[in-house]
């Protein structure tokens, strides 16, 4: 398995991989092909399509996986996959060549394994991107602009522009490589950005803090049938995940119906499993496929759990779905932040205050109120009876 | 010609100054909000209003979203109405009244400055220049209550669905511009405030001159006339 392994990285040029696919429980194998079917909503009847469309050899993507400003969690979301199984998926639905948290390699010998693969499969090799670029320059005489991700002396920006460029694909997993996520958040002192935002080359983004595998997978195993990357929304994400909301299929929808909801965490509305849209829950603004899929092999996800969506696979969510457990984000104007209610509060009070002042004002001098004439007429021409113009409704009676 | 006195003794005459569509424009409106306001604040602020059991026993949040969708698709076609309207009236093209030219301004704040020195200010037949300023507020709010609320509903529908295309299409330029689709929330929950105060002061500033200016203002909005000094 190691030699399989090493081999597997693209340390050694005569890639002879260990197929574990005719060792495989053929009964295993076609249920991942369902199960992939049934994420890309197709009808059973693809899984043959699917399995043939594996097995072909000779498609079985190259894929480098670019480690950029991140914290790994989508790799450990990647090695979650159960169908297939990680090793499977690595070595054998797709052609991992260069991943730097799996691969054996490293150092000198890391790098040469990514130029090799470029070099090996150049314009045919699917890139896979995991963190946000920084761009900001950081102080100093040394300082230049991307240096914040600095990796094996060449800045993250330029490793990525030169992989991207040469891909026959990008995808983007977790929401840093699609939006920027954390790294990108207010005040965003590095920079951080996207990938496609950062060096412009189009990418498909299955975003999520982190990704779920199953949608990653699926995604390529479009890419395996179909030779093409799936249908995606405006963002650049594949419909077949995040085309609804999480809202929309919510197992806990229908107490959203019946207007049930959890008011504080641990309420008895809590234990039943209500609705959490008072206490945060942000699934109605956010497309993902979670509440389907699940995460770590269906085990569960956060509103299964009992805490509400805190919208992670939309763009700039760590600024935009804050507050996490209020369903409203504050009102921010300059010099204040506060809730949009008593925003909302202190304008209507002003308005009735302004009102019941000038009330009691007005009230206090209705001595004053003018009992004159107020003859000159401002919208026509000034006349003592009112002119009668053509095109004009009646006037008098 | 029919001549009343008010208490002042001051001659007063009937004058004809919303006709038929304008009245009913305003009460189909009036009821729409009303709707509206009060469905939007359960959506807001929602509650188990009966029954604490199964989910199956309650359909309540669903009922009244669907009454709010009701009450926004009566308020959108009569705002389209109005919008017709208040460009191509045979009678009156009430936008001439509302657009913030000088004119208007001054207007405005030769009126606003009525309300405090308890002058009598010109006739006006249609709006007077300060109503005219705060119903062209009072209408942009509604624009953009319809926008953002048409983008929240969208975002249940199918995508490929051709009413959630058209949908998409007119709405979707709002979510960069407010900061995400939770921007698009909180406009549509903040707006609804600036509206509630918005009416306040219109139905205050109604009241007022009613009283102060002695001519009937107020119920031109029922029977479609009002009363005007005569010598």
């Amino acid at each position: 398995m190691c030699k399989t392994f090493g081999q597997a990285t693209g340390l050694g040029p005569d890639t002879d991989r260990l197929s574990i696919l005719n060792s495989l429980d053929r009964r295993e194998f076609m249920g991942f092909c369902l199960k992939v079917a049934a994420v890309l909503g197709l009808s059973a009847s693809y899984a043959p399509k699917i399995a043939e469309a594996i097995e072909a050899g000779a498609r079985k993507p190259s894929v480098i996986w670019l480690h950029l400003a991140e914290c790994t969690g989508d790799s450990e979301a990647f090695i979650r996959s159960t169908y297939p199984s990680t090793e499977e998926l690595i070595l054998n639905v797709l052609s991992v060549d260069y991943h730097e948290t799996i691969m054996a390699a490293a150092g000198h010998q890391a790098e040469s394994a990514l130029e090799q693969a470029m070099k090996d499969n150049r314009g045919k090799y699917i890139a896979v991107c995991e963190g946000a670029i920084p761009t900001g320059t950081p102080p100093g005489p040394a300082g230049k602009p991307g240096a914040f991700l600095t990796i094996g002396g060449r800045t993250g920006i330029d490793i990525a522009r030169e992989v991207c460029e040469n891909a026959f694909a990008v995808m983007c997993v977790g929401t840093c490589s699609c939006f920027g996520g954390v790294q990108a958040q207010r005040p965003n002192p590095t920079g951080a950005m996207g990938v496609e935002d950062a060096i412009g080359v189009p990418t498909l983004k299955i975003p999520g803090c982190p990704h779920n595998v199953v949608n990653s997978v699926a995604a390529i195993v479009n890419f395996l049938l179909l030779g093409s990357l799936p249908k995606t929304d405006k963002l650049g994400r594949p419909l077949f995940a995040f085309g609804k909301r999480i809202h929309d299929h919510c197992p806990r929808r229908a107490h959203f119906d019946a207007g049930q909801f959890v008011e504080k965490f641990g309420d008895e509305g809590a234990k039943n499993n209500w609705c959490l849209y008072k206490v945060g829950c942000k699934g109605p603004q956010t497309y993902h496929n979670c509440s389907l899929v699940e995460y770590n092999d269906g085990t569960s996800w956060p509103i299964k759990a009992g805490h509400g969506c805190i919208g992670c696979s939309e763009p700039r969510f760590w600024d935009n779905m804050q507050p996490f457990y209020e369903r409203l984000p504050n009102v921010i104007l300059p010099g204040v932040e506060a809730g949009a209610d008593k925003v909302g509060f202190a304008l209507v009070g002003a308005a009735a205050a302004g009102v019941a002042a000038h009330a009691a004002w007005s009230f206090a001098n209705r001595k004053k109120f003018d009992p004159t004439l107020a003859l000159k007429d401002a919208d026509e021409a000034p006349a003592k009876a009112p002119s009668k113009t053509a095109g004009e409704d009646d006037t008098t009676e | 010609m029919s001549v009343a006195s008010g208490i002042s003794g001051q001659k007063k005459m009937l004058v004809y100054t919303r006709n038929f569509s304008n009245r009913l424009i305003h009460w189909v409106t009036f009821f729409a909000v009303l709707v509206l306001m009060v469905t939007g604040f359960y959506i807001g602020y929602p509650t188990a209003l009966y029954g604490y059991g199964e989910a199956y026993d309650e359909f309540t949040m669903a009922y009244i979203r669907y009454i709010h969708f009701l009450g926004a698709m009566v308020l959108d076609v009569t705002l389209f109405i109005w919008f017709y309207l208040a460009f191509f009236s045979m009678y009156h093209k009430y936008w001439k009244d509302m657009i913030p030219t000088a004119s208007t301004i001054f207007g405005a704040i030769r009126v606003a400055r009525c309300y405090f020195n308890f002058e009598k200010p010109p006739f006006y037949r249609r709006f007077d220049p300060l109503d005219g300023l705060l119903f062209l507020v009072l209408i942009l709010l509604m624009v953009l209550q319809m926008l953002t609320g048409f983008h929240l509903y969208v975002q249940g529908l199918a995508p490929d669905y051709w009413w959630a295309k058209v949908i998409h299409l007119g709405t979707d330029w709002l979510v960069p511009l407010l900061g995400g689709s939770q921007g698009v929330r909180l406009t549509h929950h903040m707006m609804e405030w600036v509206m509630v105060a918005g009416i306040i002061v219109h139905v205050y500033l109604q009241v007022a001159k009613t009283i102060m200016w002695q001519d009937g203002h107020i119920v031109q909005i029922v029977g479609g006339y009002k009363y005007r000094d005569v010598d």
